[in-house]
């Protein structure tokens, strides 16, 4: 497979051939991120498909250093748009749902979310508190509530008991809610 | 609230998700269900990684795709770049299965057979599937041991349309006959004519005369020009110079073989 930086070439020189290999490469990830939140295959495609449009119509000028990231974005944030019109009458159920109800206690309620400066200041909290974590802890993080991994997979590729996961994930929530509760009170 | 705490997640440093990503799995133990997802990664990783090793014409017509006047028209990304293959999904689709059942083997092979693509080493006689059969010396109890697990997970999870081999389709393989294999694996988009297949790029590229010595017919070209207006994309030049090449042999061709 094509190396990254050459597949951004081939976005930025507007050659189709950028999709293919970033389809080719990346597909397999990107779909399993759509199917992980949407369990569609047919909507998980399109969310694919979507991705390499969307990537096509942004690079240039964007010049990803990290496609596998970049793309991953894209994906989960289609996804997870295409999960909200699809639910907008109906809700519960999903593992988003899950993971998002599982977050609930992470966040505390002097944060204002909707308000553009603290989901920055969010965002930067989460980056810090997620490198201070041992590595495995980190990405089981990530796996769960980045790529939408159901508990039961996340345990199987880590050879863990699913209650053994299950515990890593409640502990790491505890940790954020209090770091993010120290370090915003801290700034402010 | 909690569902924008979500979403600030989806924008935590690239570097986080790359290093998860690189993070070596811990081997696999045995077999079990709840696997679909990677499943459905692990067949469109070889899907893609087969279909694009297989558009560069036909090689049992034994010609030089470099040489040829046409490119193919762009279709615009993952569905429709099934246009360019020559065999069909199922054949050329290593699943989730195979890895549950031989391990490092079907990765170890997935490896391989991307580095012959990239070196342009890759002989595309046998569709993917059968090549990997061959080449990894599947016994047929193995192969339809996978087939009927991917029967049942397919049932299970809706997979459609179905890929698992039937019973027909595995005695083909195993019979080794090149020709039969052929004829049963063509892809839509491609014509099977006396043993041989021919791709969309060797179609448009190749004279009514051509057509007649590999014994195609007008019937055969119809019906796939037809899909090939559905399926490109529109308003391009090349699918319009595509199509008009196709026309003019459909005219030459509809005199004699209609």
């Amino acid at each position: 497979m094509l190396e990254d930086h050459v597949i951004v070439e081939y976005f930025w020189n507007r050659n189709e051939q950028a999709i293919r290999e970033s389809s080719l490469k990346y597909g397999p990830l990107c779909y399993s991120i759509a199917y992980n939140i949407l369990l569609n295959r047919q909507d998980s495609e399109e969310c694919v498909n979507s991705t390499w449009m969307k990537a096509w119509n942004s690079i240039p000028p964007q010049r990803p250093n990290k496609l596998s990231a970049y793309f991953a974005k894209i994906t989960r944030n289609l996804s997870l748009n295409k999960l909200k019109s699809r639910k907008a009458a109906k809700r519960g159920g999903t593992d988003v749902d899950i993971a998002v109800e599982e977050l609930w206690e992470c966040l505390p309620s002097s944060f204002d979310v909707e308000a553009e400066y603290q989901k920055m200041e969010l965002l930067n909290l989460i980056n810090q508190f997620l490198y201070m974590l041992p590595v495995q802890h980190c990405n089981i993080f990530i796996r769960r509530y980045f790529f939408v991994q159901p508990v039961k997979e996340i345990a199987r590729q880590y050879q863990l008991k699913e209650n053994h996961v299950s515990v890593i994930l409640s502990r790491i929530r505890k940790e954020l809610y209090l770091y993010l509760q120290k370090e915003y009170f801290y700034d402010v | 609230m909690t569902y924008e705490m979500f979403e600030v997640i989806g924008e935590i440093d690239d570097g986080l998700i790359d290093r998860c990503l690189k993070e070596k799995k811990a081997p696999r133990r045995k077999k079990t269900l709840i696997w679909i997802a990677a499943a459905a990664c692990l067949c469109i990783a070889v899907l893609s990684a087969v279909v694009y090793g297989l558009i560069q014409g036909d090689v049992s017509s034994g010609d030089d795709p470099s040489s040829y006047l046409y490119r193919l028209p762009p279709t615009g990304g993952d569905s429709n770049s099934w246009f360019y293959e020559k065999f069909n999904l199922k054949s050329s689709t290593i699943s989730g299965e195979w890895f549950d059942e031989l391990g490092e083997t079907v990765s170890d092979w997935c490896e391989k057979y991307d580095r012959e693509k990239k070196s342009g080493r890759l002989d595309t006689t046998y569709p993917p599937l059968v090549k990997f059969i061959k080449e990894c010396n599947i016994t047929k109890e193995t192969c339809v041991k996978v087939m009927e697990q991917m029967r049942i997970n397919e049932e299970m999870t809706g997979l459609n349309p179905p890929i698992h081999l039937t019973e027909e389709e595995i005695n083909v393989i195993y019979s080794g006959d090149i020709k039969q294999i052929n004829k049963t694996f063509v892809s839509e988009y491609s014509i099977y004519a006396n043993g041989k297949i021919f791709t969309p790029e060797w179609l448009v590229n190749h004279t009514a005369k051509d057509y007649r010595r590999e014994g195609i017919t007008y019937g055969q070209l119809k019906e796939k020009v037809d899909k090939y207006y559905t399926r490109l994309l529109e308003g391009t030049e090349e699918k319009d110079e595509f199509l008009s090449v196709f026309q003019n042999i459909l005219q030459e061709l509809s005199g004699q073989n209609r």
